[in-house]
Order: structure tokens, then C-alpha cells, then sequence
């Protein structure tokens, strides 16, 4: 029977996990090194934490398995190439699996990297990261600004002197 | 921080909604939609990325995209301007960096710094079709991972690297000298 582990959302809801699955989380890791089964995660709602616990849940069942010599061939060239903040998801199912995960809005997104980012989940900080950049990519200012829920903070000389500095950023074909 | 009610759940089978104005929001591939939020006037309440966030993702963007951010606030100008991503953005390409990645940093920070070789030296001579954003994005599982992030850009070997940073060099010293009123070099 696998070792569980209880998560304890903000909000007071109870999450029994594997233990395998908790330890996609670093911080998890070493709290329960200490010996301690129950992790109250006060600045997780529960609602983060059910979406978290299912990506989790996904890759600890992939990351069990050891990689095939071709996937594992493929993040080594992927690596060497050009200044690569990811580590590239070699399995295209787990990938296809991925992008579906992240088919949220931005404010569902936004807790997601936060949780993760405490509980120090690289692959969904980083997957979601890639996601946020994605979007803004191609977006004009004001549509970034309505995303992040960002206010205009400069005065309209500010903002001109910068369209101007920037212009070449603008150029959308 | 008030939570919408109701929202499009991770696995894609959840109910989804449209936003106030009935506007559902789509990119190539995949559909995204606002929050309903009733009890609240104006956008959705967004959490806060904070600073570390917001700069991790714009180490991913591209580019344009740090241009377009520098005009979103001053908070994001200031991240957007980091020489770090500037460094990325500019030696991603690159075949080979022609020196220590701690000397040519700190060359080309003497010089003016590294969004300026870009926006100076670099960009200016990148192919026509290197020069326009990508449009659209395609999700990362179409792209195979031995290219990583590469777009349209070309990657530069060796000749134009030097090319661009002794523009760089030249530009910086065209400054330097009061008697030069020529400037073709765009510099300033």
C-alpha cells in the first residue's frame, strides 16, 4: 500500500495523496523528511490544490517510468541548443496532456504558478510560465495591461517618448 | 481577492462560459475564456504574479515582446529593461559566443549594454523575415524539441556576431569623441 500524505488547503479541505505524487513538490519533500504526514498549505485554496494534485498525480506516473533511449535522446539535443530555461517534455502524450491542462484563464493560471511556485514544482512553474508568455506574445500593451490587470502608471509623455523608443516592437506583419 | 464562481476546469470537459460582453476569446489552437464574475464591476480579479514571476516569463517571451512590455507599466519597463533578458534575447541565436559569456558581458555592458546592441546592431540586420514577430504561436507540442525556441530568426555565426559588436564598439566611441557630429550609425 503506497505511503499517503494529507494536504491541507487554505480553506480547510483535505487532500490524501501518494506520496509519490506529493513529492513532485520539493518543498513537500523535505517537509515530510522531517517526518511530518500532514502538510497544512495555508496560502493554497482548494481549488488550486485539486488542479495541482492532478498534474501531480500525471507526471509522477510518467516519472516513475525511466525514459526510452529515443525520448531521452531528444531533451539531451534540445538542451544543447540555444539558452533553454525548460526542460522540454520529451513524451508527446504527456505534452498533448499538458496543453490541455493549461486551457484556462488567466486568473486560474496566475494561482496555479503561485502554488507551484511555493511548492517548488518545476515542470508546472515552468509550464505555465510558457503558457503566460505565449499569450502576451504579439499582444499590443493595453491588451497585456488587461490580462494582468496592470494600471497605466505613466503620464502620456512617458508613454509616447516610449512608443517612439519601442517602435520597432510594434511592427506586426 | 474575490474569486469568480464558476470557471473552465483543467481537463477541458468543464462548463464554459462567456465573458460579460459575450466575447469569447481565442488563439490558434486553443480557446480561452473570461471569468464570469457577477458580483464584481470591471475585469476579473487577477492574483498578483509578483516581480520573480513576471520576470521568469518574460525570460520566455520573445523580443518584440519585451518591447511591447516596456510600455505596459513602470513596474514591468523596469523588468522588461533587465540586461539579463537582453543578454538571452541577444546570444540565443547565437552559433557560438565568441569569448567568455563573464567577458563579453562585461564588454558589452561597458559599451552600452546589451538591448542596445539589439536594438541597434542586431535587429537591423535581421532578415526581412526575421524582422516581423511570429504571428500566431504555435503550442509547444508542434514544435519539435530539438529546435527548442527558435522562430524565424537565422542563427548567427561568427562573422555577424563581431560585426555587431564592433558597430557597438564604434558607436560607443563615436560618442565619446565631442569633434563627431557625423552620426550614420544611428547611435543615440
Amino acid at each position: 500500500m503506497a505511503k499517503m500524505i494529507k494536504l491541507v488547503s487554505g480553506d480547510g479541505a483535505e487532500f490524501e495523496v501518494e506520496e509519490e505524487v506529493a513529492f513532485q513538490s520539493k518543498i513537500i519533500k523535505d517537509i515530510v523528511a522531517d517526518a511530518d504526514d500532514v502538510i497544512p498549505l495555508p496560502t493554497v485554496s482548494s481549488k488550486v490544490l485539486i488542479q495541482v494534485i492532478e498534474y501531480c498525480r500525471k507526471h509522477a506516473a510518467v516519472n516513475s517510468f525511466p525514459l526510452s533511449p529515443s525520448s531521452s535522446a531528444a531533451a539531451a539535443a534540445s538542451s544543447s541548443s540555444s539558452i533553454s530555461y525548460s526542460k522540454p517534455v520529451s513524451d508527446p502524450a504527456l505534452r498533448a496532456w499538458d496543453n490541455e491542462f493549461v486551457k484556462l484563464n488567466n486568473s486560474s493560471l496566475f494561482d496555479i504558478v503561485i502554488a507551484a511556485n511555493y511548492l517548488d514544482i518545476e515542470e508546472l512553474v515552468d509550464l505555465v510560465l510558457e503558457t503566460v508568455a505565449d499569450r502576451i506574445k504579439g499582444k499590443q500593451a493595453q491588451e497585456i495591461r488587461r490580462q494582468f490587470n496592470i494600471e497605466n502608471d505613466f503620464t502620456p509623455e512617458e508613454e509616447e517618448a516610449l512608443r517612439r523608443e519601442n517602435s520597432w516592437a510594434f511592427q506586426n506583419n | 481577492m474575490k474569486r469568480p464562481s464558476i470557471e473552465v476546469s483543467g481537463g477541458g470537459s468543464g462548463e464554459l462560459l462567456l465573458d460579460e460582453d459575450n466575447n469569447k476569446r481565442s488563439r490558434s489552437g486553443g480557446v480561452y475564456i473570461e471569468a464570469v464574475a457577477p458580483e464584481e464591476e470591471g475585469p476579473p480579479a487577477v492574483a498578483e504574479l509578483g516581480e520573480d514571476l513576471v520576470l521568469e516569463v518574460l525570460k520566455r517571451a520573445d523580443a518584440w515582446t519585451l518591447g511591447k512590455a516596456a510600455c505596459v507599466s513602470r513596474r514591468w519597463r523596469r523588468l522588461a529593461e533587465d540586461e539579463g533578458l537582453w543578454e538571452a534575447v541577444c546570444t540565443r541565436d547565437w552559433v557560438k559566443v565568441p569569448c567568455g559569456k563573464q567577458q563579453l558581458r562585461s564588454v558589452v555592458l561597458a559599451l552600452g549594454g546589451f538591448r542596445r546592441l539589439h536594438s541597434l546592431y542586431i535587429l537591423p540586420f535581421l532578415a526581412p523575415s526575421a524582422r516581423r514577430p511570429g504571428s500566431g504561436s504555435l503550442a509547444l507540442a508542434l514544435q519539435p524539441p530539438v529546435s527548442g525556441r527558435s522562430r524565424h530568426q537565422p542563427r548567427w555565426g561568427k562573422d555577424e556576431v563581431q560585426l555587431s559588436l564592433s558597430l557597438l564598439s564604434i558607436g560607443f566611441f563615436e560618442k565619446m569623441n565631442p569633434n563627431n557630429s557625423t552620426r550614420r550609425l544611428g547611435g543615440g
